[in-house]
């Protein structure tokens, strides 16, 4: 018997065998949806036009006009010093094609104020960054600057992922953190420490069509109203059926990370407890709400159903190309707002119910890796990028820095009344109070979400849909609690 | 000297030769598969025992993560739900395409045109794919529901509505079926005339012939059309991603679905690999239990 023709024959036949069961296995893990991101190294990254090095700039961006801003601009300055040798820090960060120019901008002038801090930039789309990310982390190196948002920080802060930053911002006088909502830096702090600088920060506003009011011949929405005055509102705003359809309101109340302050502390009602160790949403208060919404929703009809709003074409928001009259939505979106002229805008406080006025003031943060081998340029480059005066450079429509916003707005061609409302908003209501930030935040959402669609779409009464859900959501609240 | 050298184990040097080059060719696969997929399917199964979060070392909890499956009802709803999608994917994808290979295999002019544009909705990357089929299947603007109006008929919600989502999932899974067209043409054209002569001098009309000729003849590959088509379905889950996350109400959430939402959603790595782990046994089982059905109905020319 031939040994060696056996071996062969049975290896072939073990590769065949292997063969037929990898793509079975493999199938099972790999995601061919979320192709991974190669890694680019300088300046300029894939979806953003080549950029000239010496001269990074586009038609939105100019570099002259860049240039211009820069030098007019008073740079903070910080005790940590500049290191004595070249250092490369990695910036791992996501921003559209827009941003990213204007980001590139800002890294050519930083390094001209620290010529031995060479920025490495790595810009991600969104829905791809927690998951590059985290597998970065697994694999134990991760950025010296990273981007989070504030559902993620908490838990990166439970397992150390974040270095405090106090110790910076104690060497850095002219840090002024006066500048910085208080009431909405908690989705970064923990055991009295800071471990990110928020980037953006911004609360949740009731953005309004006038020209949808105005053919109603009604009055627009200001400070005075109450939530039943809007759903009120929305009902008579509604008009139209099938591709026609105006709706009154968008989008429907769902259960997400910020449902208490943005629809039911209003009438004290919550989510979850303070803590978020408890599900209240089967309390009187929190039904009664609910049952408001869920009322509008299918007697006046006047918000897109969950059928409707699945296939808006290309999920766009119904209000944003004016197909509703009214949405509650982060001040962010003013700079597509502003950019439009299909139809005019306003925007004004949400309105408010028995138990006051509130509303989720939301956004993102970078942060400073613990096992950073550069942490003082971490913190040069963090301290500048997010200053107020960064902040006014990166022209973006939603700073956290309070200083920023009118520079920001009259650049982008906001309104100011639009502005002086976001402003107050953050001053005396909003805040990160009500919003689900702990670990499982997101396992609780997504838990909820197929049972309040079947409320939504009159499939389950709203009493044991919220009894399902108390069943289900509060196990899952056990891995809120960091040890 | 002899012309062929015989070594101390009593190997010819071309047969020792020839067996050096198998290895070589070989081992490129070979290694590869061996260190990105051999090695990932043990780290997997090894991970399915941990709880891993990715930002901590992986903490052993034995099968913890598998008792947690067994008393997961959406992990059961997903299986249903997955069931649902693999059988009418293949049920219909099979029929379909059969037809359309039988007709793209008559002889008429511009026959390669129609192939060409049979096979092209292969070629459509996956995105797409899903925002073409978001518009065809849109309640107000869809082509389908405008077709069924001219009909009078009041076409559904589709991939907003429990009823009509996993429906409309299926009838999308048949886009794209370009490959399976071809298989089936292959076999098609494998068939001997002469059985068709055969049958047509013992008085068979088009029917008998098709159903007596040509069913069995592809018995086959109608039968491998079956068993891979269902291995991708009870996988597929990147365009449901892109269509409708799992919704509505979890009523398209299928088992591939809910594996990457735990790892890459909740990033539970360990109840993830369990979960991949449950799906694999499951394509194993349905496969075993298909190729013991194939010895009642598929037919081997050769055996």
């Amino acid at each position: 018997m031939d040994m060696n023709a056996m071996s062969r024959r049975d290896l072939l036949a073990a590769i065949t065998m292997t063969a037929a069961a990898v793509p079975m296995l493999t199938a099972c893990g790999g995601d061919t949806r979320q192709r991974p991101q190669s890694q680019v190294t300088g300046p300029v990254k894939s979806g953003v036009p080549a950029l000239d090095a010496n001269r990074p700039g586009n038609d939105t961006w100019p570099f002259d006009e860049a240039e211009t801003l820069n030098n007019s601009l008073t740079w903070p300055k910080t005790d940590v010093p500049d290191p004595a040798s070249k250092v490369a820090l990695s910036v791992a960060i996501t921003a559209d094609v827009v941003a990213e120019v204007r980001n590139a901008q800002f890294d050519f002038f930083f390094k001209q104020r620290h010529p031995n801090i060479e920025i490495r930039r790595e810009t991600s789309p969104f829905d791809q960054y927690l998951t590059k990310y985290m597998a970065q982390a697994a694999g134990g190196g991760l950025p010296d600057v990273m981007y989070t948002h504030y559902s993620w920080a908490q838990n990166f802060i439970a397992n150390d992922v974040f270095q405090p930053l106090d110790e910076y911002v104690a060497r850095t006088p002219s840090f002024d953190k006066e500048d910085l909502p208080a009431n909405a830096l908690g989705y970064f702090e923990r055991d009295g420490k800071l471990y990110g600088l928020p980037t953006d920060l911004a609360p949740k506003m009731l953005f309004y069509n006038k020209s949808i009011f105005d053919t109603a011949k009604m009055d627009y929405p200001d400070d005075s109203w109450t939530v039943e005055q809007m759903l009120a509102a929305a009902a008579k705003l509604t008009s139209g059926s099938g591709a026609s359809k105006i709706y009154g309101f968008t989008p429907m109340l769902l259960l997400e990370a910020d449902i208490s302050a943005r629809g039911l502390m209003q009438y004290g009602g919550r989510f979850l407890n303070a803590d978020e160790s408890q599900v209240l949403l089967g309390e009187p208060a929190a039904q009664k709400v609910l049952g408001m919404w869920l009322d509008a929703l299918h007697k006046d009809e006047s918000m897109p159903s969950i059928a409707e709003l699945n296939q808006v074409l290309e999920k766009v928001e119904p209000f944003k190309i004016g197909k509703a009259a009214m949405t509650i939505n982060g001040a962010w979106i003013m700079t597509e707002l502003a950019k439009q002229d299909a139809f005019e805008w306003g925007a004004t406080h949400t309105p408010k119910g028995p138990e006051g006025r509130f509303t989720p003031a939301i956004g993102s943060a970078l942060a400073m890796s613990a096992g950073s081998q550069h942490k003082e340029a971490a913190w040069i480059y963090l301290n500048e990028y997010l200053s107020s005066t960064g902040q006014q450079f990166r022209r973006i429509s939603a700073p956290a820095r309070q200083s920023a916003w009118l520079p920001n707005a009259e650049a982008l061609g906001i309104p100011k009344d639009v502005i002086e409302a976001c402003q107050t908003a953050m001053k005396e209501y909003a805040s990160s109070e009500g919003v689900m930030k702990l670990p499982a935040s997101k396992k609780v959402v997504e838990t909820a979400k197929p049972i309040w669609e079947r409320t939504l779409i009159g499939k389950s009464d709203l009493r044991s849909a919220l009894r399902e859900l108390t069943d289900k959501v509060t196990p899952i609240l056990a891995e809120n609690r960091i040890s | 000297m002899p012309a062929t050298a015989f070594s101390r184990r009593g190997q010819t040097t071309p047969a020792r030769r020839e067996a050096r080059r198998f290895y070589v060719f070989v081992s490129p696969w070979a290694i590869g598969f061996v260190l990105f997929s051999g090695v990932p399917i043990v780290a997997s199964i090894l991970m399915s025992f941990t709880h891993w979060n990715l930002l901590r070392d992986p903490t052993w909890v034995g099968l913890a993560n598998y008792q947690k499956m067994i008393a997961d009802p959406e992990f059961w709803e997903s299986i249903v739900n997955t069931f649902y999608f693999g059988a009418g994917s293949v049920a219909l994808g099979v029929v379909f395409t059969f037809l359309l290979a039988l007709l793209l295999n008559q002889p008429l002019r511009f026959q390669g045109l129609f192939r060409t544009v049979m096979y092209l909705p292969s070629v459509v990357s996956g995105v797409a794919t899903a925002l073409l089929w978001l518009n065809i299947l849109h309640p107000d603007y869809g082509l389908i529901n405008k077709l069924l109006a001219l009909i009078g008929v009041q076409g559904p919600g589709w991939l907003g509505t429990m009823e009509w989502a996993m429906p409309a999932l299926i009838l999308m899974s048949v886009w794209g079926a370009g490959n399976t067209i071809i298989i089936y043409l292959a076999g098609l054209q494998g068939i001997p005339k002469t059985l068709y002569e055969a049958a047509e001098i013992d008085g068979a009309g088009w029917w008998r012939r098709f159903w007596n000729v040509t069913v069995p003849m592809m018995s086959p590959v109608i039968f491998f059309n079956v068993v891979t088509g269902f291995i991708a379905s009870l996988q597929a889950y990147v365009l449901i991603l892109i269509m409708t996350e799992g919704g509505p109400a979890n009523a398209t959430m299928v088992l591939g679905l809910y594996i990457y939402r735990h790892a890459f959603t909740y990033f539970d790595m360990g109840y993830a690999a369990a979960l991949s782990w449950a799906m694999f046994l499951i394509v194993i089982a349905v496969t075993l239990i298909q190729f013991r059905l194939a010895r009642r109905w598929v037919h081997y020319e050769f055996k």
